[in-house]
């Protein structure tokens, strides 16, 4: 029972299958709640090849943010352990398994693409990560969950990055994501934000609720440079309103998003910080010791 | 094609990359990123608070590659919707990388500092101010001249590649060749000027970093003037032959014009490399011999 | 020999589309591609953040930025000649040339910053005596450290590295755009997917490698060297499984290129 509960590094949560946390669910469902919400009206229409752009792109830019917080958090739960080349590397890894299942998932064109996409990303994340940490003989604990829940998070991402920019998840959209090349902002925009937090929160006082809140701060900024890629985009090829409004809605969220997590985020500095001064000199000894 | 304004355009894509490795350095030596970041990272906790700016976005290919794929989506979006100059659009590009790279670091500094509590690491707002202008700056620069490489690249050298990816791919090895070429003088002689200089870091002393700089407390702009002087310029030169010499092989020998020059372009990459080991080689040879060995002993001979 | 685009050679049936494993071949060129990158990473000579104090040897950044920074170069000059000639051969050659480029330049000018910016000559911290040159090394190492700077064991070891990691990652890039079953200007329009597919592949590979030396290494003398085959089966397995999916996309791909355009 004690080998188990500090294998787990979490007494809590030793019994619980791994996607049944609180994080891993709330990540999981709302992701694809997100996807599906700003998908649903685009397939008012009979048949799957006549759906039009969504207007709800912003579902799927809260689906996308619940994505990223579930990935970075597993980055975080990884990264205790000591991995030997730094935080991104495993980001790295995540965004470069997940672009593929993204693509390819996209590019099965039915309504179940993020549905399959979510389950492959579970699976060859979960063999992946066990070949890794048995084979290479990385030794940490829950390695094959946590790369798992990484690479579904960012396949997710990717996945809703495409509905915001392109409206729909058709092969034609994803023929023009990736056409267009901003299919490179989805690769790397989302390492970034799913692996930044943990590394720029880095250190012994590190704190959970600052670091999730600098996770949304990043994944805001992501969605509001694709909402603007989206609109500037859309509009320029006369898509019709209901794409511009979705944009627009989105960049307006992501704004909003962005101050109050930037002014959540100062709150927890100004809790965790040991002294935040104007100006001054460096601390003597008398304060060291 | 013609050769001679690939060529010339080979010239101003060389030029431009010179500029981009210069300020791509100095803009991760003002904020401490990349791999020297372990030893400010260190230094409170050895009991040596400083005043440097402690930005860990992530690796310097990572975060350039962000900040030059945002400049590149928002440039080619707004060329898109509006009949712009490609001028007008990569600066607003270039701003809008700049704005998410400064968010980015500024985020970085108040998370590690806020990180470093219990080593008494206090947080100085006035380093933050006075040093994040100079990154802002330095990263606006990096992309603007990234994002000239592209549309250079895109419209002259017939490279089918859109432009954000191929601000990706630039943006990755920018970062990278300035995080193996340019903090090795900021990392071994900038913050440990202490030190004697003609030897690596002690281990011993890791963490001990320069916190004093010519007059007052050293701060991130101060290690962009030491390095401003021999890191930036050498990662210029190393992105700018990069750069140079690997278009240069399908401007000069340029496989459309037949399977048999292709392999002519294959034999001078071969000989180019070649020279390189033969330059490496002879740089070890005399460092060897006007530096001399630090010891005399012959007894570790055979034992490894 | 479709594959190659050397129509003056008339190779085995299997190099034709119309052979039914044909694909089979091109999964097992994808994989091959994927276990190269992860050689060429244990082959090039990495010190991580000790190298950017003097206090390791190898070049001073982290294993997969470099490998990245160096294949990606090879994958813009292979893409270049691709879009140039059409020819599959020399655009894989190139590749492997343009990575080799990159990360020989990074070297030299990695050496000439140890030499005349810290004042180090270059010397290995795990060989007694240069493996290639049989110079002494272990006199040369400062104190308190493993080494620094790339003495020329080291160099040649990453040059090594550099071109199979190049030829690793342009196979990739050709073997995915074959699979599309275009060819010439029209495999051309459709080359940002391939692009795409073969940089994160590239990541994935460089990141199982720099798992497995653990974030760095001298270069093919270094003990962790022999770690290498279990890094190249890793590989393998995962570049296999990415393979088939990335194949089927691009088959989808080719089809709605050819369509589009």
């Amino acid at each position: 029972m004690t080998a188990a509960k500090i294998q787990n590094g979490n007494g809590k949560e030793d019994k619980k299958f791994f996607l049944f946390e609180k994080t891993a669910l709330i990540g999981l469902v709302s992701g694809l709640a997100g996807i599906y919400t700003a998908l649903l009206i685009s397939f008012r229409s009979a048949s799957f090849a006549d759906s039009v752009n969504t207007p709800f792109s912003f579902a799927a830019g809260i689906g996308m943010i619940a994505a990223i917080v579930w990935a970075a958090d597993a980055v975080r739960k990884i990264s205790k352990y000591g991995l030997g080349t730094g935080v991104p590397s495993v980001g790295m890894f995540g965004i470069g398994i997940a672009c593929v299942i993204a693509v390819f998932s996209v590019f099965l064109n039915t309504i179940w693409s993020p549905v399959i996409g979510t389950a492959l990303a579970l699976i060859i994340g979960l063999v992946s990560g066990k070949l890794i940490n048995s084979a290479l003989g990385m030794n940490i604990p829950d390695m094959e969950k946590r790369i798992a829940e990484i690479t579904t998070g960012c396949t997710l991402a990717i996945i809703s990055s495409v509905v915001i920019v392109a409206g729909t998840v058709q092969n034609i959209s994803g023929y023009e994501y990736i056409m267009a090349g901003i299919v490179a902002l989805g690769f790397i925009g989302v390492a970034v934000a799913v692996f930044h937090a943990y590394n720029a929160n880095l250190g012994p006082d590190e704190m959970k609720d600052r670091t999730r809140m600098l996770t949304i701060l990043d994944a805001s900024l992501l969605l509001l440079i694709f909402a603007a890629a989206a609109l500037f985009w859309r509009a320029g090829q006369n898509e019709g309103i209901q794409t511009i409004i979705g944009s627009t809605v989105t960049i307006f969220m992501s704004i909003v998003f962005i101050f109050t997590a930037y002014y959540k985020f100062w709150t927890y500095v100004k809790r965790d910080a040991w002294k935040i001064t104007e100006t001054g000199l460096l601390p003597g000894e008398e304060d060291l010791n | 094609m013609d050769p001679l304004i690939g060529m010339g355009v080979l010239a101003l894509v060389g030029a431009v990359a010179a500029i981009a490795g210069y300020t791509e350095d100095l803009e991760s030596v003002v904020g401490s990123q990349s791999n020297p970041n372990s030893q400010v990272q260190l230094a409170p906790q050895m009991k040596y608070p400083h005043r440097l700016f402690n930005k860990a976005i992530s690796g310097e290919p990572l975060s350039n590659g962000l900040a030059a794929v945002v400049g590149a989506v928002i440039s080619v979006s707004l060329e898109f919707y509006a009949d712009l100059s490609i001028i007008t659009v990569i600066v607003i590009g270039s701003m809008a990388a700049m704005i998410i790279h400064m968010i980015l670091a500024a985020t970085s500094f108040f998370g590690r500092i806020a990180s470093q509590s219990r080593f008494k690491q206090p947080l100085y707002m006035d380093v933050f101010k006075t040093n994040l202008p100079v990154i802002a700056a330095y990263a606006f620069m990096t992309t603007a001249c990234i994002l000239i490489i592209c549309y250079l690249m895109a419209a002259y050298l017939d490279i089918q590649i859109p432009i954000p990816l191929l601000a990706l791919i630039l943006g990755i090895t920018v970062g990278s060749i300035g995080s193996s070429v340019g903090d090795i003088q900021y990392g071994a002689e900038c913050l440990y000027q202490n030190l004697e200089f003609g030897s690596g870091v002690n281990a011993a002393y890791s963490g001990n970093i320069v916190r004093k700089a010519a007059s007052g407390i050293r701060s991130g702009i101060d290690n962009s003037w030491f390095s401003s002087k021999f890191g930036g310029p050498t990662t210029g030169i190393a992105f700018a032959a990069v750069l140079f010499m690997t278009s240069w092989i399908t401007v000069l020998f340029n496989p459309a014009w037949g399977g048999a020059v292709g392999w002519c372009g294959l034999i001078a990459g071969v000989l180019f490399i070649a020279a390189t080991a033969a330059a490496n080689r002879y740089l070890e040879k005399s460092a060897r011999r006007n530096f001399g060995p630090y010891r005399k002993d012959e007894k570790t001979e055979g034992a490894e | 020999m479709e594959l190659l685009n050397l129509s003056v050679l008339s190779g085995p049936a299997i190099l034709f589309p119309e052979n039914p494993f044909y694909q089979l071949l091109l999964l097992i060129l994808i994989t091959l591609g994927g276990v190269l990158i992860t050689v060429s990473v244990h082959l090039i000579p990495v010190g991580g953040a000790p190298a950017a104090m003097a206090q390791a040897t190898g070049v001073g950044t982290g294993t997969t930025q470099l490998a990245a920074g160096a294949g990606l170069t090879g994958l813009l000059v292979a893409v270049s000649v691709y879009v140039l000639s059409g020819s599959g051969l020399i655009c894989v050659l190139l590749g492997g040339i343009g990575s080799t480029i990159m990360i020989s330049i990074v070297m030299l000018i990695s050496n000439i910053g140890y030499i005349y910016g810290v004042g180090v000559p270059p010397a290995s911290g795990k060989a007694s005596r240069d493996p290639i040159t049989k110079d002494r090394q272990d006199t040369y190492v400062s104190k308190g450290t493993e080494g620094h700077g790339i003495p020329t064991a080291a160099f040649i070891s990453g040059a090594a590295g550099g071109i199979i990691g190049g030829i690793g990652g342009s196979l990739i890039f050709v073997v995915l755009l074959k699979a599309s079953g275009l060819s010439g200007d029209d495999a051309a329009a459709i080359l940002p997917i391939s692009v795409i597919l073969s940089i994160a592949l590239f990541f994935v590979n460089a990141v199982i490698a720099s798992y497995n030396i653990g974030g760095t290494i001298e270069g093919f003398y270094d003990p962790k060297f022999r770690k290498v085959s279990k890094a190249a089966a890793v590989s393998a397995v995962i570049t296999l499984i990415c393979g088939i999916l990335c194949l089927y996309t691009m088959i989808q791909f080719g089809g709605f290129g050819l369509m589009a355009g």
